[in-house]
């Protein structure tokens, strides 16, 4: 609800230089696109291998760089090499990639807009699928066996553990009227620069509750609510209930509200 | 189509190697957008599109009252204080994240929604291989995945609306009586003239599907037809000899076309108000319908001396058969009455039978032996078309000659007047007279009813259907038309109902 969030809904044209450009939609395994995603830009993360032999169907197959398999936590297990990628036409509908650019949430002065471009269209589909061998199977088993462990486990407890201890004190309690100590009594200051403040105050909006305006003007409640009756009302009823407003005459908002509920002239609370 | 491999695919059985890289620190986040092969989106051509995420922070915030945040009515730090007050009841709100919105693509007129589809890439991950430098590929993940379909312009219509229209799903529609309505009101702005104009679509709509396509022809077409099948007719008054052949083929034949029988039974119904033994809506409907089509019908043959016998007909049968004692009951009265008319009327039927007619009848300027002879043919083709006024007349008695003598000496002298102009004429005249005294519609009943009041040519044929002459209704609508015809009686207009009548004079 503060300013970025108003550039999405801004019209943005959508960048087609790339839009007749032929793509591939590629499936892959979850856990080679980890590794790919771990892996660093500047490096070969595979190979595609497209072998066209006569009277064959055409082979592609995709074989993991050494880096990429190498690229793994302890206790990982490997993963295959090797994966044959199954080619499909795309039917029944058009795919197309599209991209944008989120612009860095830093501290740039003109946020950077965010860019729209059109990708290409994609004209295959490609699946990744593992050769079945050994590295593959229990690259599997121990994913099964990971999925098949309780996330909760029993542990015996030799003593009491004590997650709650009473405080006498509470930080922010002592915090807080350390502060209050600081800034000390309120003073009461000329009236003319209450009413300034209060002015100042009221042009900003119309309704302000009394708590509100101590802690504007900075001054004793019952000061405060003196100079207050003088040029404000009271409101007693619901919209606004307990807030005060200007009495019409030290009013100028730009536009009237429309329908002013009618303040009480008695509204004399007890103080 | 630069795909990845296809860069260097002149080597057969040899192995192209392609480098993958994934390009890190990319600023650019990929997603995919489906469309639907139906939609026939072709991204190449493309020139100018816009996309932006959907606005709903309207929807999302609900309806929350729209406070001024600043100036009059502007409360101060109202939203901190509703904030807490919410989460006193514990209820935490979620923030509104634009960036989590439907894409909204633009392309000219045309927008489509995207809806990223949740799931996809579960137990997957897509990445988007893209021809790079060289022989590599590069590689970048996507991310999500839109769906893009096409933003529906028009309002979907309610279950209740759908029923509606679901109901109307069998109805013909007469799309020309459509366009026509239309039409009239654009200029007319609705006046009276609607009801008419409504009914009589309404009838040609009846009509229609009942297959009945002449009677609309003929409708239609009066000029045609009056010149081409009944000819035989308006020639039949000038000519006197082949012309009455003519005629009865003519009547025969239209007889014959029409599927009246069918229809009779219903007719009777209608006009007798017995309309209840049909519990069926829609006969009731198409029996309506049928009725004002039958009046347009009629009205029309006097205002164009058209005939739609078959109608006419009908109603006759019906109404022979309604009144029938009533009739005659009446009838004596009438005639009583009638005979003192007729003492005036008949005369002034006679005399303007042959002397009116000579005025009003362009055709019958023939020689005045011939004319009573057309006369008395007349007089019972007119009677046919006046069937409903004659009709009661012939049905009190017998034909002419009971009536007229029931009515009292000067409609009798009228008759015999006729007569004897019919002596006179020629044998196939004769024939003809013959023909509609059968059908007991006299030329001369037919005034007497329009002289006492004014009447429809409908409550005419009841006239004189209910005098159960036996006479198909063909018939009787076919003298009717002719009798009014020669009579060529006052019309005017009440309530939508043309009336007939004759001043007395």
């Amino acid at each position: 609800m503060t300013t970025p969030n108003a550039h999405p809904h801004i019209d943005r044209e959508l960048d087609l230089s790339n839009s007749g450009r032929g793509v591939w939609l590629v499936k892959v395994p979850k856990y080679i696109a980890n590794k790919w995603e771990k892996a660093p830009g500047n490096i070969d993360v595979g190979k595609l291998k497209i072998s066209r032999a006569p009277g064959q169907k055409t082979q592609v197959q995709l074989y993991l760089s050494e880096g990429v398999l190498c690229l793994k936590e302890p206790g990982e297990q490997n993963i295959p090499k090797v994966h044959r990628l199954d080619v499909y036409n795309v039917t029944h509908q058009s795919l197309g990639v599209f991209s944008h650019v989120v612009p860095a949430t830093t501290d740039a002065v003109v946020p950077e807009s965010e860019k729209l471009y059109m990708e290409g269209r994609i004209v295959q589909k490609l699946e990744c699928r593992p050769y079945a061998d050994n590295t593959y199977y229990k690259l599997k088993s121990e994913s099964i066996r990971k999925a098949s462990m309780p996330q909760r486990q029993v542990q015996q407890l030799d003593r009491i553990v004590q997650n709650f201890k009473p405080v006498s004190d509470h930080k922010h309690n002592i915090d807080f009227l350390e502060k209050k100590k600081a800034e000390g009594k309120k003073a009461r200051d000329d009236k003319d620069v209450v009413l300034n403040m209060l002015f100042a105050a009221f042009e900003k909006h119309q309704y302000y509750n009394i708590k509100d305006l101590q802690k504007i003007t900075k001054q004793p409640i019952v000061y405060l609510k003196d100079i207050l009756k003088e040029v404000c009302n009271y409101n007693l009823k619901n919209p606004h209930k307990n807030m005060w407003e200007l009495k019409p005459e030290y009013r100028h908002y730009k536009q009237e509200v429309p329908v002013e509920p009618k303040p009480d002239k008695n509204s004399s609370d007890s103080d | 189509m630069n795909n990845p491999p296809g860069g260097s695919s002149s080597q057969d059985a040899a192995v192209q190697e392609f480098t993958i890289r994934v390009p890190k620190n990319v600023k650019k986040k990929h997603h995919v957008m489906r469309f639907n092969a139906t939609l026939k989106v072709d991204f190449a051509k493309w020139t100018h599109v816009k996309m932006e995420r959907e606005n709903n922070i309207k929807e999302f915030k609900g309806i929350e009252e729209e406070m001024p945040k600043y100036g009059a009515g502007s409360e101060y730090g109202r939203d901190l204080r509703e904030e807490a007050r919410r989460k006193k009841f514990g209820i935490t709100s979620r923030k509104y994240k634009p960036e989590d919105q439907p894409w909204i693509l633009k392309i000219g007129g045309k927008k489509f929604k995207g809806i990223r589809e949740g799931g996809v890439s579960e137990n997957a991950a897509y990445y988007v291989f893209t021809h790079g430098v060289g022989n590599t590929i590069e590689a970048f993940p996507l991310l999500e995945w839109y769906n893009f379909q096409p933003i529906q312009r028009y309002k979907a219509l309610s279950a209740e609306e759908a029923e509606q229209e679901f109901g109307r799903r069998n109805k013909v529609i007469n799309y020309f009586s459509l366009m026509f309505r239309k039409r009239m009101r654009g200029e007319e702005g609705g006046d009276d003239a609607d009801d008419p104009d409504e009914k009589k679509p309404k009838g040609a709509k009846a009509k229609k599907e009942l297959k009945i396509s002449e009677m609309d022809e003929w409708m239609a077409s009066e000029d045609d037809s009056d010149d081409d099948s009944e000819e035989g007719e308006k020639d039949n008054d000038s000519d006197s000899a082949a012309l009455t052949k003519k005629k009865r083929k003519v009547d025969d034949e239209a007889f014959e076309e029409s599927d009246d029988g069918d229809e009779e039974g219903r007719e009777r119904d209608y006009i007798s108000d017995s309309s209840e033994s049909e519990s069926d809506h829609e006969s009731k409907a198409n029996k309506e319908l049928k009725g004002v089509a039958e009046e347009d019908g009629l009205r029309k043959i006097l205002t164009s001396e058209e005939e739609s016998e078959e109608e006419q007909e009908q109603k006759q049968e019906s109404e022979q058969e309604d009144e029938p004692t009533k009739e005659g009951e009446e009838r004596a009265s009438k005639l009583t009455k009638k005979a003192k008319k007729k003492g005036d009327e008949g005369k002034k039927e006679s005399s303007s039978d042959f002397s009116s007619d000579s005025d009003t009848d362009p055709e019958t300027s023939a020689p005045k032996k011939t004319k009573k002879t057309k006369t008395s043919e007349k007089n019972p083709p007119a009677a046919n078309s006046s069937a409903p006024g004659s009709a009661s007349t012939s049905r009190a008695g017998t034909p002419q000659p009971g009536a007229a003598a029931g009515a009292g000496g000067a409609a009798a002298a009228a008759v015999a007047a006729a007569n004897a102009a019919s002596a006179h004429a020629p044998s196939k005249r004769v024939k003809l007279d013959a023909a509609y005294t059968e059908c007991g519609v006299t030329e001369e009943a037919v005034r007497r009813y329009l002289a006492r009041k004014p009447m429809t040519t409908t409550e005419l044929l009841t006239k004189f259907k209910s005098k159960r002459t036996g006479v198909s209704s063909d018939r009787l609508v076919e003298t009717m038309t002719q009798i009014l015809k020669r009579i060529n009686p006052l019309k005017q207009n009440i309530n939508g109902k043309m009336y007939l009548s004759i001043n007395h004079t």
